[in-house]
């Protein structure tokens, strides 16, 4: 039998691994991503060794520091409030879209602080909720001029990873309708009316993200670890795009070797190269890299 | 009269059908401890809808469908006061399914409950017959390990027998195999689960396909072996020619080919069974798994 050597490239191109690779590495060239047009996203990426305690617990006062200073190094203005005048006028109806899920839930300090800075713009107490799978029914949300979206990452049973793309999933009534292709086209959920154009800024929560899920609930605190991060952008497929690149590192460095994501969180790819969402390779993101620089993985 | 027959006739049928479907809940819900000293049942639920299904498991719920997911009865308990723990019971409708759930989620096997069990930092999950377990405290200290290992085993006796697998996991080849890898499944999207292969459906894999991903250790480099048996040779022959096409054609020629890296890929199939090695450290390592899964396959077959 003759045997041919088989190029790594050709072996890349044919398993597929190309268009994957090029976004899970970072390594290989851009121009196998079929929209190049976009601008370049900012995500800030800010982190500090006491955002959270040794049981998890969020420090309030840290964590207010640090979203403060990474919402003004995204908007480039010099002062909080100024910031937030960037993205929220007085009149915006304003919708928090959280998440509930009880074993990583959006932090309720984090909900705290981002209704006290729309409070301090001049939005209406009446005009702001923080809501999750109620979204539908609430009438906040209903009359939205403005959303924010704010979720930890954590590793998904079939989504590959729970993201700030997936978050919008409960803004329709039954979110299994995007779950074919283990959840591919979850990006077009932000052409629903209720949604589109509306998110004014992305909060990717890292304080402790989960890499690896066992059980029927997939979770264990086993796999969390104290990364003490939040990733702000406008874009959520570069914010996503940016969270999942540590969580690939850090299953790397857990396991020793490399373990994909698995299902594959293509959802986040596809967003970008098939529903022109943002941007997910990171040659199209400019990451700004803010606070504890230890085992930052990125 | 015909019509009051009728009438009578139909709610007979409904009670017996209620009471078939409440004697079948409650057989279920029969393998999970009740209360007892120092342990209290607080709540407890059968699921069998689809929809009750989503909204309980939040979005994972989409991998036991694919299992076969037949329904499921918890309760959630409270523990000498103090720590809240919750038991699962998951019918799966057949054992490879049972164990096709169990071998998603434990990363090794620990402890001997079952058919194959994992205890790790507070959670205790097993398999046995057609039933995938779950228990789950919220809080982990030695007394509450103690006690989900009880419980697990009071569990294990309720369900009683033992669960056949099909014959495919005969013919999985033993040597260098990594202990606790074998990966059952039958939706493509877990076909990356060691080391990415692709998003794409190459292999036609489906709920009428069993495919096994096996990890092997030699020479200390981690190479795969899936095995995928299909329900007839054409469509094992259809498979294989996507596949091939898809990956690299020269494979249906060679059977086994090289990478710039040194690491080898091979691709055969014998009647409806197709064999995939991919990352193999030589071409003989290749070959030995090919053949010797086909062998062993034959001689179960």
């Amino acid at each position: 039998m003759t045997i041919k050597k088989l190029s790594r490239r050709e072996a890349l191109k044919r398993l597929g691994l190309a268009a994957a690779g090029s976004f899970l590495l970072g390594s290989l060239p851009g121009r196998l991503f079929a929209q190049a047009h976009r601008e370049k996203s900012r995500v800030v990426l800010i982190r500090h060794k006491d955002l959270t305690d040794g049981s998890g617990q969020v420090n309030r006062q840290v964590l207010a520091s640090v979203f403060d200073r990474a919402l003004t190094t995204l908007t480039g203005k010099s002062q909080v409030e100024e910031a937030w005048r960037r993205i929220i006028q007085p009149d915006d109806v304003v919708g928090v879209k959280s998440n509930v899920w009880s074993h990583l839930p959006t932090p309720p300090e984090l909900e705290e602080l981002i209704g006290e800075g729309l409070r301090g713009v001049g939005v209406k107490k009446d005009n702001i909720s923080v809501d999750d799978r109620g979204v539908l029914d609430d009438p906040v949300f209903q009359n939205a001029t403005a959303l924010i979206n704010a979720r930890p990452m954590r590793t998904h049973d079939w989504s590959g990873v729970g993201s700030l793309i997936k978050n919008y999933i409960m803004f329709h009534p039954r979110p299994w309708d995007y779950h074919p292709d283990t959840c591919a086209d979850l990006a077009k959920l932000w052409e629903k009316p209720m949604v589109k154009g509306k998110t004014r800024l992305n909060i990717l929560v890292m304080l402790t993200p989960l890499f690896h899920g066992v059980g029927p609930h997939h979770f264990n605190k086993k796999y969390t670890w104290r990364y003490n991060g939040l990733i702000l952008s406008f874009d959520p497929v570069a914010a996503d795009a940016t969270g999942l690149r540590i969580i690939e590192a850090r299953r790397r460095e857990y396991f020793g070797e490399k373990r994909p994501v698995s299902p594959s969180p293509h959802h986040i790819r596809l967003a970008d190269t098939r529903h022109n969402l943002g941007n997910a390779h990171a040659d199209r993101i400019e990451l700004v890299r803010l606070g504890w620089q230890d085992g930052i993985l990125i | 009269m015909k019509h009051q027959a009728l009438i009578m006739i139909s709610t007979l049928l409904f009670i017996a059908a209620a009471g078939h479907a409440m004697n079948e809940d409650s057989l279920l819900m029969d393998h999970l401890p009740g209360s007892r000293e120092n342990l209290q049942v607080e709540s407890e639920e059968v699921i069998v809808k689809k929809e009750d299904f989503y909204r309980y498991i939040n979005g994972g719920a989409e991998l036991y469908l694919n299992y076969g997911f037949k329904k499921l009865a918890k309760r959630n308990y409270l523990f000498r006061g103090s720590h809240q723990l919750k038991a699962e019971i998951f019918d799966m409708g057949t054992p490879a399914n049972a164990f096709g759930v169990f071998s998603y989620s434990r990363d090794t096997v620990n402890i001997d409950v079952g058919q194959g069990a994992q205890y790790m930092g507070g959670s205790l999950i097993f398999w046995q017959d057609r039933y995938f377990v779950s228990i789950f405290a919220h809080q982990e200290n030695e007394e509450v390990r103690r006690q989900l290992d009880q419980m697990a085993r009071y569990i294990s006796d309720a369900i009683g027998q033992r669960g056949q697998l099909p014959g495919i996991f005969d013919a999985i080849p033993q040597e260098s195999l990594v202990p606790t890898s074998t990966f059952y499944f039958h939706h493509h999207a877990w076909q990356n689960r060691y080391r990415y292969i692709s998003n794409a459906n190459i292999f036609n894999i489906d709920e009428n396909v069993r495919a096994l991903l096996n990890k092997y250790k030699a020479a200390r480099q981690p190479h795969y072996l899936m095995m995928l048996e299909y329900p007839d040779e054409k469509k094992a022959r259809k498979a294989y020619k996507k596949a091939t096409g898809k990956l690299v054609p020269r494979l249906r020629k060679e059977k086994a080919l090289q990478d710039e890296q040194g690491l080898w890929m091979g691709c055969d199939r014998k009647g409806r069974l197709l064999l995939f090695v991919l990352d193999a450290p030589g071409r003989e390592e290749t070959f030995y798994l090919i053949n010797r899964a086909a062998e062993k396959y034959r001689q179960i077959n």
